[in-house]
């Protein structure tokens, strides 16, 4: 026997004994049947593809886990899902004219945004994005969030750095 | 140079280019800065890269303040987390809590079906149990009394007719309770189904609400209420002969259905779960069932890997 079926049979006899289990537990946390069972089958498919030992000996931690980090992405999905049709709403005059397209676009971006900017703190992150996306000078930026233009700035830099370490580019030849 | 650097540079390059008092000579420095340095261009042209997503909401002409909020919203991880793992009753990681849930049930339960399985007991006072996929129960059978309890999933039973000892089938919502003849009881998370095919069931909820099946009748009940009477189809323990039979059923009820006989993971699109579907499909064949509703409706199976299939609207 192979080692990835040896893998594949456990995992299968975990799924057996723990994925309703697991969707009753998610049931509780995510409130409906149907993101329960998303999350469960989204948790299985992730420990299969998991480069995890052999043999799990507390299922019910990792699956935990597993599903806990999965959970948090979709909740905080909708929350961007539900910011971008904000914005594109208030920015338009007929809302009823928003194109998926650029939903789309919007929440590509967002999430880009918000995969960049997990790094930083706070005032960090509002800086960079008065600066980004609200075009803001330093003295204006500084003045809201009360310190001075020199350290806005600097906050704005700390931004750009962790934009650019967040794109995964290949090291400079 | 180090690479940390040479990025800080193209950083300070970039906001200096982007101050309104901006001069020709500063644009000049920074070209001779750009090409003095093959790395120096490539960091200057991935750090433009890295920021281009900012300038999409201008582009689209959507509004700043609603996704500034919601951005600055990223609340520190660990602390979601906490209130996930509270919600869920479990500590993040900790296997010292998760030992305090209760024992593993399926493997340590008397009668027990893995996934595609279904199996046929008979019980010491001479009553037959046939367990669906995936299901499991505990039975008591002795002088005093005739008890199953079902932890999971699906079971027919043929109660052997004793009218001194009633036989009771148990879940977490309440207890079924009959002295002869036939019953299918299906414990799901949020509710029991009970299926009278001949039986006269006395159904009692966990907080005590009560009412009775005749033969021919279905309902279900939580542990605190019992649902209206329904009359039967007359298809409902088809599964006993590995079909499933669904009459105008959504397509989310086939799909739990076919779930126990396959191993792995069976996802559904939530925005076609509740196309009608009728006809019978083989429970011990799910490809060939899966094929087959593919065959009969506007959706689309895809077979991500042998474990996981995913069930979409077509096109």
């Amino acid at each position: 026997m192979t080692t990835s079926s040896i893998t594949a049979n456990h995992i299968e006899a975990i799924f057996i004994e723990y994925h309703s289990w697991l969707r009753t537990r998610l049931r509780r946390s995510v409130g409906d049947a149907f993101a329960a069972e998303d999350v469960a089958a989204e948790t299985f498919t992730q420990l299969l593809a998991a480069p995890v030992a052999q043999h799990i000996r507390e299922p019910k931690a990792l699956l935990t886990t597993i599903s806990q980090r999965i959970v948090y992405e979709m909740w905080r999905r909708r929350d961007l899902e539900e910011a971008c049709l904000q914005a594109l709403a208030h920015g338009s005059s007929d809302q009823y004219a928003i194109s998926p397209e650029d939903q789309m676009l919007l929440l590509e971006a967002l999430r880009a945004m918000d995969r960049a900017l997990a790094g930083l703190s706070s005032r960090e992150r509002m800086a960079f994005l008065l600066y980004k996306l609200d075009d803001l000078t330093y003295p204006e930026i500084a003045a809201q969030l009360g310190v001075s233009p020199s350290v806005a700035r600097r906050y704005v830099a700390k931004g750009l750095l962790q934009c650019y370490k967040a794109s995964g580019f290949t090291p400079l030849a | 140079m180090s690479e940390e650097k040479i990025v800080e540079q193209a950083i300070e390059w970039m906001l200096q280019l982007e101050l309104p008092t901006v001069t020709d000579a500063d644009r000049a420095a920074f070209e001779q800065w750009r090409t003095a340095d093959p790395r120096h261009e490539l960091a200057y042209a991935n750090l433009t890269q890295s920021v281009r997503q900012f300038d999409v909401p201008r582009r689209l002409g959507a509004t700043t303040e609603v996704l500034r909020t919601t951005l600055q919203q990223q609340k520190d991880r660990r602390k979601t987390l906490r209130r996930i793992a509270v919600l869920a009753g479990l500590g993040v990681g900790a296997g010292a809590l998760v030992n305090q849930f209760t024992p593993i049930r399926g493997i340590a339960a008397d009668l027990h079906t893995g996934t595609g399985e279904r199996q046929t007991y008979t019980l010491a006072d001479g009553s037959v149990v046939t367990l669906n996929a995936r299901s499991s129960a505990d039975q008591w059978i002795d002088q005093s009394r005739r008890l199953i309890r079902l932890l999971s999933g699906e079971l027919q039973i043929r109660v052997a007719a004793q009218a001194l000892r009633p036989f009771s089938i148990e879940t977490v919502h309440g207890s079924t309770g009959t002295q002869s003849g036939m019953l299918l009881i299906r414990a799901l998370a949020e509710r029991t189904e009970v299926v009278s095919l001949q039986a006269v069931a006395d159904l009692a909820t966990l907080k005590g609400q009560s009412a009775r099946l005749r033969p021919g009748q279905h309902t279900w009940f939580t542990e605190d209420s019992v649902a209206s009477i329904q009359a039967n189809r007359g298809t409902e323990s088809s599964w006993v002969d590995g079909y499933y039979t669904a009459f105008d059923a959504p397509l989310m009820e086939v799909v739990g259905a076919l779930r126990p006989y396959r191993k792995g993971v069976i996802r559904l699109e939530p925005a076609i779960a509740q196309l009608r579907v009728s006809g019978a499909f083989p429970l011990d064949d799910t490809d060939r069932a899966l094929t087959a509703l593919a065959a009969s409706l506007p959706i689309a199976v895809k077979r991500v890997t042998p474990y996981w299939v995913t069930i979409s609207a077509l096109g």
